[in-house]
């Protein structure tokens, strides 16, 4: 009598290694990297070690040189991201919903849209001088247009079921739109806004090393003209803080706005 | 062949890390050219056991094995998936043919077995259509074709029918009593609508739920085919009486339930 016994042949496909092997493989990165340096088999102007990169951004942070530039840098992406966003939203909003202003606009953003941001640095800096205006318009140019058109098309992409619903109850259209649509819309809403935090780093970054004294930026390339390598990738250290700090609150805010999106 | 089901158990982790036991103690064989199917309430665990003889989930203790099998042959088990689970991007004919690529068939035999299927399940026409085509009736005929085709040792079926509307699916229940009388494959089926139990399985086995637990078996002793019949009304009834009487408060209790865990 043949027998088979049945097995799990998902298992490869569904098996999970606990969180600590992912610390494990940073870890195990880094020290690699620190050996490399101390073998002394890159030059440390090159290839600066973690720890001296470590203890060069402790210097700074002491010598306040990293609180001023942080600040300045906040101001620019705070301010441009905000202004961005929200113009963003109330353009994607009323374009995806009303006929007409679409017609409008549409061929307007859609040829706006591939224009790469930072080409209009110069120009904006011509029209806005070259204080924290233009680099604050760059910004909020660069996040207008992702938030824009993916606020549009989670709008365009709302269930018409949900809207049938609003309007068979004789909701007006601003209450269908505010307490409908939106929400409706939000978890394409978000993908627009992680989208565009990537880009308005991205913005900061680059304005700041074209036309600016402070800011992180500004001190990278400061530190790159210099040749003091471990200041400048200290400067790149707290840039990908702030990423990674930006892209946290986005992910709190999201899951704090859509509940019903896990 | 046979499929034996011995003392399975399971239990899930919560995300609070609470154990949750799903089935509990399971003990049931499917003998050749039987049809039994399984009947309970939502979080009874059908499914889940269904998914272990699939060999798609590791079973917490226990096994599920094939017994009486011929020398040296390994077992096939066609699934038949509740939301078909056809790749939107295949064709019917491609659909149905997956399973033959898979176990390495030469494309001529394909073909000869695809055809017949394609006639038997009533697809004739359409091989050529893609499932997004396709009407909820015709699409689920396709993911029966799909497990059949591969003739295999044990038919599963998971609610196959429960995301059709009710006309279609009185019409996909008769079409399955015919198609099954020509092939006469090992079936375990699993429903929640007990008429359906009634009209289709040699052996109703009913669960219980939290933990699932078998709390009693029942032959249907009425030719399959004769169950239309008006002589046979009353005890088809009767039969139905006795299954809803025995899972009601069951039923009425997974109602009350805020996550349903199927």
């Amino acid at each position: 009598m043949n027998e088979y016994k049945i097995t799990d042949k998902m298992h490869s496909w569904q098996k999970t290694y606990p969180v600590w092997v992912s610390a494990l493989s940073v870890i195990v990165l880094l020290i690699i990297w620190e050996l490399i340096c101390r073998a002394g088999i890159v030059s440390p102007l090159f290839l600066p070690s973690p720890t001296g990169i470590l203890s060069a951004l402790a210097a700074m942070v002491a010598g306040g040189e990293i609180a001023a530039s942080l600040a300045a840098s906040m101001y620019r992406i705070i301010l441009g991201f905000v202004l961005g966003s929200v113009i963003g939203l109330a353009v994607g909003l009323f374009t995806g919903t009303s006929a007409l202003i679409d017609r409008i606009g549409s061929p307007i953003v859609n040829a706006l849209y591939p224009i790469p941001k930072i080409a209009l640095l110069p120009l904006f800096i011509l029209w806005l001088g070259i204080g924290e205006l233009s680099k604050v318009t760059i910004i909020a140019l660069g996040v207008f247009f992702p938030v824009a058109m993916n606020t549009y098309s989670g709008v365009k992409n709302v269930d018409p079921l949900l809207i049938k619903v609003a309007v068979s109850f004789n909701a007006t259209r601003w209450m269908t739109l505010k307490k409908v649509v939106l929400p409706a819309a939000l978890p394409m809403i978000f993908a627009g806004l992680r989208l565009a935090a990537g880009t308005s780093l991205l913005l900061l970054v680059a304005a700041e090393m074209i036309a600016a004294q402070e800011g992180i930026g500004a001190l990278i390339l400061h530190y790159g003209d210099l040749m003091i390598t471990d200041r400048l990738m200290a400067g790149v250290i707290v840039l990908s803080l702030l990423g990674l700090v930006f892209n946290l609150l986005l992910q709190w805010a999201e899951n704090r706005a859509i509940p019903w999106n896990r | 062949m046979k499929l034996v089901i011995d003392n399975v158990s399971k239990s899930f982790v919560s995300r609070t890390g609470h154990t949750l036991p799903v089935l509990q103690d399971i003990n049931l064989t499917v003998n050749e050219e039987e049809f039994v199917a399984l009947v309970g309430p939502s979080g009874c665990g059908k499914s889940t056991l269904l998914n272990i003889t699939a060999g798609l989930l590791a079973p917490t203790s226990g096994s599920a094995s094939f017994t009486h099998l011929p020398q040296g042959h390994v077992p096939r088990t066609g699934i038949v998936f509740q939301e078909t689970g056809l790749f939107p991007w295949r064709s019917v004919y491609d659909n149905i043919a997956f399973g033959l690529e898979a176990m390495g068939v030469p494309r001529q035999e394909q073909k000869d077995r695809i055809s017949h299927y394609i006639n038997l399940v009533g697809l004739t026409g359409f091989e050529k259509a893609l499932p997004h085509h396709l009407s909820g009736g015709m699409r689920q005929r396709v993911g029966i074709a799909r497990a059949i085709v591969i003739n295999p040792d044990l038919l599963l079926m998971d609610e196959p029918f429960s995301a059709l509307d009710a006309q279609t699916r009185t019409i996909m229940q008769e079409e399955l009593v015919t198609l099954w009388d020509k092939t006469r494959l090992s079936t375990l089926y699993v429903t929640h609508n007990i008429q359906e139990a009634v009209m289709l399985a040699d052996r109703v086995v009913l669960l219980s739920r939290r933990p699932g637990k078998i709390s009693r078996i029942l032959n249907i002793g009425i030719p399959r085919a004769e169950r239309e019949l008006p002589q046979h009304t009353e005890e088809i009834a009767e039969y139905i009486r006795i299954i809803w009487e025995h899972i009601s408060k069951d039923a009425r209790a997974a109602l009350m339930e805020v996550e349903g865990n199927e």
